[in-house]
């Protein structure tokens, strides 16, 4: 048996709007899988489908080989943090953990150590005391995959948890998701934020219910056919239009301030490029070649499901 | 599952002490509909304004008006020459009652001719109407019964014409048990603590659920080992404590204010309480379970306590004389079975052999309102 947990063919609709088609997942023991996607792609219906907090209209969920299809995941094998994850803001970051220790049944010396030890590992043991609704956003967030690590669940289950959190915190967050992988956790998390795609061992890259793509973040990247040229450009709008009207140049996709074009290897004539736009009054910095980023990558399979 | 679900009280009773503005509520509330409810809500008659058309000018006849003005539930609002003049007082909402004494009234009391009186009212305000009309007929039959009984005591002046009487061979010595003073107020703060502590407790007990439905605390609940009898129970039995808290609070509060007697055993009495409040918080999680937002649940929960517990219960008024489907509807309202044990353990002193049906009644529908909120509490998002 290779996967902890997975699911075949899981599809689910609301109404007529089909929210996930024949999804197939595999999680390997001690691995983090990233599920990519934009809102609405289908992420938040997944999890929820995963918990049994949905029941799918077809397929099957397999939990450590056995069929665990539309029963609610109540065991404690699992720990799932919602995207809309809301800790009781009246109770204390201590009471908080409390509760959730109590609900699954850690009790006595086991709760005292785990209680501590998770404090530690959210860095907020001096905030203990603290009322939940006094803390910050990254804060909270710590707080609440503390509550979901309480009683040391197999699988994790992470729904957006990064959305909104500021970059040191979201950092931090990783930290302790790559630690729980080390100690064996298996890890689903969910994510907006192309970037963090790199930190997983397998990437599901999801787009309006199905899969687009999946493999390693350096698999997704070297099926990229394209090359990445990277411009520095003002003003940026208008350097987009008159680089949308260059024929070899296929997508244009602002980074900040830069622009990332792609282009089919060999065609590109950076001259050609430079004329056109400083000859319409745009600024040109640097220009290089770039690898393609996670976000390359997705941007090319969206545009490609689209066409297709 | 004991675990769980004292992790849950213990969880509640935290939300509860730290939520100052429901606490504010609940305690602050109750104070404000006493006051208001039980100072606005009477129906003593006092002065009710008294049109006299006398066509006797006696001495007999003077004595009949001088006995409504000296009852003190009349006061005299004009005299009228005859009954044109009489109604046009009726038409300026002058007068409510009109006495109408005929030429010849004092004669027939010494035995002449009948001379009917006359009683005219304005039946626009049934209620004040029919209240005014038999104030009216008792003091005029206790001058009937004086005259037509004992026409010798009549008192005459020297031309012989009756002036008064005395002598009475029977007296009416009414006596009000339970309310001699007959306030309203006894009747009517007693059942007004009754929809107090319904529409109190059932508020409390409606957000509790939909609360973590909003905050998106139930979703991580919901993948735990917590049962939804565990959740159910364990949200009930706190608030449960509160609700007693505020309910002994109310009562005294009512007691105090209104001088309301507590006849009865304060022990009975809070033990029916207890049983009516469990009633009354079930139905505000039964709510909780059923609706998405907190702003609708605590509507909900006002509908459906305040306005059966006010009009459906014998309040104020007599459920017999409503449509059947009404009736079959106090049938199920809590307060149909409270009212009357607050008002006989507070004004009676009744114990609990009168009531333990009623008791058993309000336990009944706790329990059934218990098990329907746990089977209607949806253990999934769709």
């Amino acid at each position: 048996m290779k996967y902890v947990f997975s699911t075949e063919s899981l599809s689910k609709s609301y109404g007529s709007v089909e929210a996930l088609s024949h999804l197939d997942i595999g999680l390997e023991r001690g691995t983090i899988t990233g599920m990519l996607g934009p809102n609405g792609a289908g992420k938040t219906t997944a999890m929820r489908l995963l918990t049994g907090l949905l029941r799918p209209d077809e397929g099957r969920i397999l939990l450590g080989g056995e069929d665990v299809t539309g029963m609610r995941a109540s065991s404690g094998r699992i720990g799932y943090m919602p995207q809309r994850f809301s800790l009781y803001h009246d109770l204390s970051v201590e009471e908080n953990l409390k509760f959730y220790a109590n609900i699954f049944g850690v009790r006595g010396r086991e709760r005292r150590e785990r209680t501590e030890q998770l404090l530690h590992f959210a860095r907020l043991t001096s905030f203990r005391r603290r009322r939940a609704s006094a803390l910050s956003g990254g804060m909270k967030q710590k707080l609440a995959l503390a509550c979901t690590l309480i009683h040391t669940p197999e699988i994790l289950l992470l729904d957006e948890p990064t959305t909104g959190v500021d970059p040191i915190s979201r950092m931090e967050l990783w930290q302790i998701l790559l630690e729980l992988k080390a100690d064996g956790t298996t890890i689903l998390v969910s994510t907006p934020y192309m970037d963090e795609a790199d930190r997983c061992d397998e990437v599901l890259v999801l787009s309006d219910g199905i899969i687009l793509d999946r493999g390693t973040p350096v698999e997704l990247r070297s099926r990229f056919p394209h090359e990445i040229i990277e411009i520095e450009a003002r003003p940026v709008g208008r350097a987009m239009r008159i680089l949308e009207q260059i024929d070899w140049i296929g997508d244009v996709v602002p980074f900040g301030t830069r622009l990332h074009l792609t282009v089919e290897g060999g065609r590109e004539d950076l001259d050609e490029m430079r004329a056109a736009l400083s000859g319409e009054g745009v600024e040109v910095g640097t220009v290089q070649t770039a690898s393609p980023g996670m976000e390359d990558v997705f941007v090319a399979l969206a545009r490609g499901a689209d066409t297709a | 599952m004991i675990g769980r679900t004292i992790a849950v009280m213990a969880k509640e009773f935290r939300h509860i002490v730290r939520d100052s503005r429901s606490l504010m509520i609940i305690f602050i509330m109750p104070v404000v509909m006493t006051f208001l409810y039980g100072y606005a809500m009477n129906f003593d008659i006092k002065d009710i304004p008294l049109g006299v058309v006398d066509q006797d000018s006696t001495p007999a006849s003077r004595e009949l008006t001088t006995s409504f003005l000296a009852s003190g539930q009349f006061v005299l609002a004009g005299r009228y020459r005859d009954m044109g003049d009489a109604e046009e007082g009726f038409s300026f909402r002058e007068t409510v009652l009109t006495l109408v004494i005929p030429r010849g009234f004092s004669r027939s009391l010494d035995g002449g001719p009948e001379r009917p009186l006359g009683l005219l009212v304005d039946g626009s305000d049934p209620n004040t109407a029919s209240l005014a009309l038999g104030y009216a007929q008792g003091i005029i039959s206790r001058v009937t019964i004086e005259g037509s009984m004992n026409a010798l005591s009549v008192v005459r002046d020297r031309s012989g014409s009756a002036v008064g009487w005395e002598g009475l061979p029977i007296e009416l010595h009414p006596r009000f048990w339970y309310n001699p003073e007959q306030k309203s107020s006894h009747f009517i703060v007693p059942a007004l603590i009754a929809v107090i502590l319904m529409m109190a407790s059932a508020l409390l007990t409606s957000a509790t659920v939909v609360r973590e439905k909003e905050t998106g605390t139930l979703e991580q609940l919901l993948v735990s080992p917590v049962r939804p009898g565990e959740l159910i129970v364990g949200k009930l039995l706190p608030y449960g404590v509160l609700a007693m808290a505020d309910g002994a609070f109310i009562l005294f509060f009512g007691a105090m204010v209104f001088g309301v007697p507590i006849r009865g055993s304060l022990l009975v009495l809070f033990g029916f309480t207890g049983l009516y409040i469990m009633a009354a918080l079930t139905i505000g999680l039964l709510i909780s379970t059923l609706v998405d937002q907190q702003r609708v649940a605590m509507f909900g929960a006002m509908l459906v306590t305040v306005l059966p517990a006010f009009m459906l219960s014998n309040f104020i008024f007599p459920v017999k004389s409503m449509p059947v489907f009404l009736q079959l509807i106090s049938r199920v309202v809590p307060a149909t079975y409270y009212i009357p044990i607050v008002r006989g353990v507070l004004l009676k002193g009744v114990g609990a052999d009168v009531f333990w049906e009623n008791g058993l009644f309000l336990l009944a529908l706790t329990v059934i309102l218990t098990v329907v909120s746990i089977a209607r509490f949806k253990p999934r998002l769709d």
